[in-house]
């Protein structure tokens, strides 16, 4: 990959020697969007560190504690063992919740959204084991392996009835999806276009649970798509989808979306999709970009995403939680509406502001009542719990750092110092108070 | 499965103590039992006798001593139920100037009864409490710490003589409590406290052991044991305007194995249970009595003729983890169900026919399939042997075998082996859905024994395959035995267990088994062992660290292999029916 001159424009980076001080808030927005919560220790590393490093340190595969290796070998292959998907969740969540590379998993995410496939058809953990390892292999890669990967992936052949793909009744569903769903987005092919593409994947089975071509199924006529006439296969389709321009704008709105704002302007993604075609469609140098940016750190851009059910709970658990009880959350996710391994259809979560509504507001508050409160869902940190005998002042204003990246101040401050001195019960339980207090705010909603 | 395995560890934990330590002679018992020393009419009873034997043994034993330094109960000690026990533990050792093991065996280590009675005009229970102390100097010592500690209580409590000698407690509630030479007595109600005061310096003639319900029960369970209560069903039938029992249950399963012991609860005076606790293992029963003529027809389906009772099969193979056989008389109690069981249920029966005839199509359940059956079942469950596949399972699961004698070896064979071949072809609609292995039907000759059995059509390959490769089921008849398994394995183990047959299956003289059930501890620990990774996995799921896992699968295991067979078994004696469990240590 040849070095490419520095983003111009909306994607300058930012100048942490003269534009901006990198603080606390600083760190704090780039380590909440970029994993799912932080702990104190993982904070203070970033602040001292800097921006560049911290950057690097995300995007570089960093070694896995040994206790978390054990752990992830243990839950991976008891869901594999129990074919249960609950299994497979907890392994999943124990990853984002433990790893020592949070970014990693939080592309992964962003991927099984996007190539959205659910166990409630597939049945078989196994197959979504796969899956979910090819999304993490190619999470901060080329997306071009991935869509290529996907295209061949057996969890994926079955969502999309890639069986019943056949010459003489070919099945459009993986051709339609790969065009409005995994690689142009609406408005960028015609009907004609995914008829023809459909013929081009006729014959991509599964057998014995792995990918097999079945030539006497395949259509090996010619095919016109996208104005492009040919004896095309399925790569093919796959690399004509690739070379459309709505590609990469249609990945840089996904990236703006998950990491930068809910509703970016078309300047903004013409700029991250210029970067992505620059970068062959590798992740990593884009995200370093992404991160780096003046619109990043832009005021505008704090706290204008509301957390999904995972940021919320897994960010919370990461910040706070010593141990936990995993079955409890898998549940509660589930009724948060965010069900990993079981999106609700191809599309995914749609989230943002369908996060919160009547009901999932009272989940949320419900939430923080019982992680601040109770040991039902987890057990608070000794480094979270050490601090109860501290001044409010400086019980509020730590939790504020942890939690809001140190975004509390002013009248909240007020408020919540006056709050935890009345708070009854003993220091600890005043502690536990002020903590699900924050963990409720509309503001930690937000990230 | 980490809860389980935590009530697994308490009460492996609290039976191996009291069998542990130093095997010393439990006190013998120098006087009868103290029920005849409370007032008639108790609903209930509860007696201990020889604790101090017990305490011994849990005080000196290797076992405690290796929990009180595990990390377990340092762990355990943390908690705040624990450490407000252990607070009070102090303050209790402090005050009467002994350690809570002396202050257990010295007061409470010789006998003590505990007496339930009627709630006098609609209020709680009454009770009594009497605690026989050995040495009459220990209750003079513990009344020169109480007098005092009581004087400061001020008006909380009052202290007076009494005229017998000995003192007498009372709180502001109206507890009392008097302590006379070797005596304790503790009661709410002055009346029974008064009574049974008198009662232990009387003829014990006129006391609760002369009622009809301890009478019967102290001559059929006998009264030395460690532990021994008695409730009055009789008394507890009047208090309730009703039978203990209903008339029809509303539980089929428990009706066909336990709906005559039930009938015998139902007419029986008294529900009696001993516990007692030696060396070597320890004992169990509960008994209500009865005679099987007492019974009607349709109960007398779920008791064995005492003049030609058909014994439960025993099925005694290698490695046997558990067994659970009984005989029963099915096609009666099937056909007398609107008699016993609720009406509720009875449309759940007529929904089991309709589907039966997906198995059995123009066939009628009571009149073309029970009447094939002896009525002696049995379930036997084994280590699963996974010689079928290159790998094993991530979950081992152990083997189970249903046992079916068949009055009418052929006729019944050819039916139930309709059903197999049924339940095999929907197992492979599954398996496809699944996308697992599918099943090939097979077969092959045992010991000159036919063995139909599913092959996989091809052997799956791998070390954490799915749940459902435990399976490997499998069918033969010998003699009027139906076998049918989980395991081709234990099919085999099986057809050598009838033909190796030992004459196991007949009573002892005067009692006659009516369930047995038998697990084995040891076997249990090695299915635990060969499930370490998935425990450990789901104990990771709860909180736990893989480390804290290990050290809790293995303190249960250990504890398991020490353990000897348990036996729980229903057990028909001429006059009563008992509940027996039982089982030892090495």
């Amino acid at each position: 990959m040849p070095n490419l001159e520095p983003p111009a424009g909306l994607l300058a980076p930012l100048d942490f020697t003269s534009d901006r001080t990198w603080t606390a808030r600083e760190a704090a927005h780039l380590l909440g969007r970029s994993q799912f919560g932080y702990t104190s220790a993982e904070l203070d590393l970033a602040i001292q560190s800097g921006p560049a490093e911290t950057i690097e340190r995300l995007l570089n595969t960093q070694p896995e504690p040994i206790e978390f290796q054990q752990a992830e070998l243990a839950l991976r292959k008891t869901a594999l063992a129990t074919g249960e998907i609950t299994d497979l969740k907890i392994w999943w969540l124990y990853r984002m919740w433990a790893t020592a590379n949070p970014l990693a998993e939080k592309m992964s995410l962003l991927w099984h959204n996007h190539f959205a496939t659910s166990f409630d058809k597939v049945r078989s953990v196994a197959q979504m084991l796969n899956q979910n390892a090819l999304i993490r292999k190619h999470a901060l890669g080329h997306f071009q392996q991935l869509l290529h990967g996907m295209s061949r992936d057996t969890a994926m052949l079955v969502w999309l009835d890639g069986n019943a793909n056949r010459k003489r009744h070919p099945n459009e569903n993986f051709a339609r999806e790969i065009m409005e769903l995994f690689a142009l987005g609406v408005g960028n092919y015609t009907e004609k276009d995914i008829q023809e593409a459909a013929r081009a994947f006729s014959g991509w089975h599964v057998r014995e649970g792995v990918f097999w071509f079945n030539q006497s199924q395949h259509d090996e006529t010619e095919k016109t798509v996208f104005g492009k006439v040919g004896n095309f296969d399925g790569a093919a389709i796959v690399d004509l989808c690739l070379s459309q321009p709505a590609c990469p704008r249609f990945l840089a709105m996904k990236l703006l979306k998950t990491f930068v704002c809910s509703e970016p302007k078309q300047e903004l993604i013409e700029a991250v999709a210029t970067r992505i075609r620059l970068h062959d469609f590798v992740m990593l140098p884009v995200l370093r970009e992404l991160f780096s940016s003046q619109v990043f750190y832009d005021g505008a851009n704090r706290r204008s995403l509301i957390k999904s059910p995972l940021d919320l709970v897994v960010g919370s658990l990461r910040a706070l939680a010593a141990t936990v009880k995993w079955p409890s959350i898998t549940k509660l996710l589930a009724n948060l509406g965010q069900d990993v391994f079981e999106p609700p259809s191809v599309k995914g979560w749609e989230g943002g502001r369908l996060w919160i509504n009547s009901s999932s507001i009272l989940l949320r508050t419900n939430f923080a009542t019982e992680l601040a409160s109770t040991e039902q869902l987890a057990s608070l940190r000794g480094s979270v719990t050490d601090v109860a005998s501290e001044t409010s002042d400086s019980i509020v204003a730590g939790l504020g750092r942890l939690l809001m990246g140190d975004l509390v101040e002013g009248e909240l401050h007020a408020s919540l110092v006056a709050l935890h001195q009345l708070a009854e019960g003993n220091s600890l339980q005043k502690l536990r108070a002020t903590i699900q207090l924050i963990l409720s705010l509309p503001e930690y909603q937000l990230y | 499965m980490s809860r389980c395995l935590s009530s697994i560890l308490f009460l492996t934990v609290v039976l191996g103590l009291m069998c542990q330590g130093d095997a010393r002679a439990a006190d013998t018992v120098s006087e009868g039992s103290l029920v005849d020393r409370l007032p008639t009419g108790a609903v209930a009873t509860a007696e201990v006798s020889g604790l101090a034997s017990i305490i011994e043994r849990i005080e000196t034993s290797e076992t405690l001593k290796g929990y009180l330094n595990s990390p377990l109960y340092q762990e355990a000690i943390k908690t705040d139920p624990a450490r407000k026990a252990l607070a009070g533990k102090a303050i209790l050792e402090a005050q009467l100037g002994m350690d809570l093991w002396t202050i257990a065996k010295t007061y409470l280590g010789d006998r003590l009864v505990l007496g339930v009675y009627p709630p006098v005009d609609g209020h709680q229970p009454e009770g009594v409490l009497v605690i026989r102390v050995k040495n009459a100097a220990d209750l003079s010592k513990l009344l020169e710490k109480l007098t005092p500690l009581a004087a400061f209580a001020g008006d909380a409590v009052s202290i007076s003589d009494r005229a017998g000698g000995g003192k007498a407690f009372k709180s502001k509630d109206g507890n009392q409590v008097v302590i006379t030479d070797r005596w304790i007595v503790a009661s709410k109600s002055s009346e029974l406290l008064s009574q049974t005061l008198t009662n232990l310096t009387t003829s014990r003639d006129s006391g609760l052991g002369s009622e009809v319900s301890w009478k019967l029960m102290a001559q059929q369970l006998g009264t030395q044991h460690t532990v021994q209560i008695c409730v009055n069903l009789t008394k507890v039938s009047q208090l309730l305007g009703k039978r203990v029992v209903p008339e029809k249950l509303d539980n089929p399963v428990v009706s066909l194995l336990y709906g005559g012991l039930l009938e015998y609860a139902a007419k029986s005076p008294y529900l009696g249970m001993t516990v007692d606790i030696s060396d070597s293992g320890y004992s169990i029963q509960s008994a209500v009595a009865g005679k099987v003529s007492d019974l009607d027809d349709a109960h007398r389906a779920m008791v064995l003729d005492p003049a030609q009772p058909l014994l439960p099969m025993t099925m005694e193979v290698p490695e046997r983890l558990g067994v659970f056989s009984f005989s029963r008389n099915i096609l009666k109690w099937y056909k007398a169900r609107e008699q016993l069981l609720e009406p509720k249920l009875q449309p759940e029966f007529d929904k089991f026919e309709t589907g039966l005839a997906t198995f059995l199509p123009g066939k009628d359940f009571a009149e073309d399939v029970l009447p094939f059956l002896t009525g002696r079942v049995a379930f036997v469950s084994a280590p699963q042997d996974y010689s079928y596949l290159d790998g094993k399972p991530g979950v081992q699961l152990p083997a189970f075998g249903l046992v079916i004698e068949l009055a009418k070896p052929t006729e019944g064979a050819d039916i139930l082996n309709v059903v197999a071949q049924t339940i095999l072809t929907i197992s492979n609609l599954e398996a496809a859905k699944q996308k697992r292995q599918l099943w090939v039907q097979s077969s092959e000759s045992y010991h000159d024994v036919q063995v139909n059995f599913a092959r996989y059509l091809q052997r799956p390959k791998g070390d954490q395959l799915a749940t459902a490769y435990n399976f490997q089921p499998a069918s033969a008849l010998i003699d009027n035995r139906f076998i049918l398994s989980s395991s081709l394995g234990l099919c085999r183990q099986l057809i050598d267990a009838q033909q190796n047959k030992r004459p196991v299956e007949s009573a002892t003289a005067g009692s006659i088994p009516n369930i047995v059930q038998e697990l084995s501890p040891v076997v249990a620990a090695r299915l635990l062992e060969a499930n370490a990774a998935v425990i450990h996995a789901k104990s990771i799921q709860n909180g736990k660290t893989a480390e804290q896992s290990a050290r809790e699968l293995e303190a249960v295991c250990t504890l398991l292999r020490r353990m000897t067979a348990i036996h729980f078994d229903t057990v028909q004696y001429a006059d009563h029916m008992r509940l027996e469990l039982s089982g030892g240590w090495k």
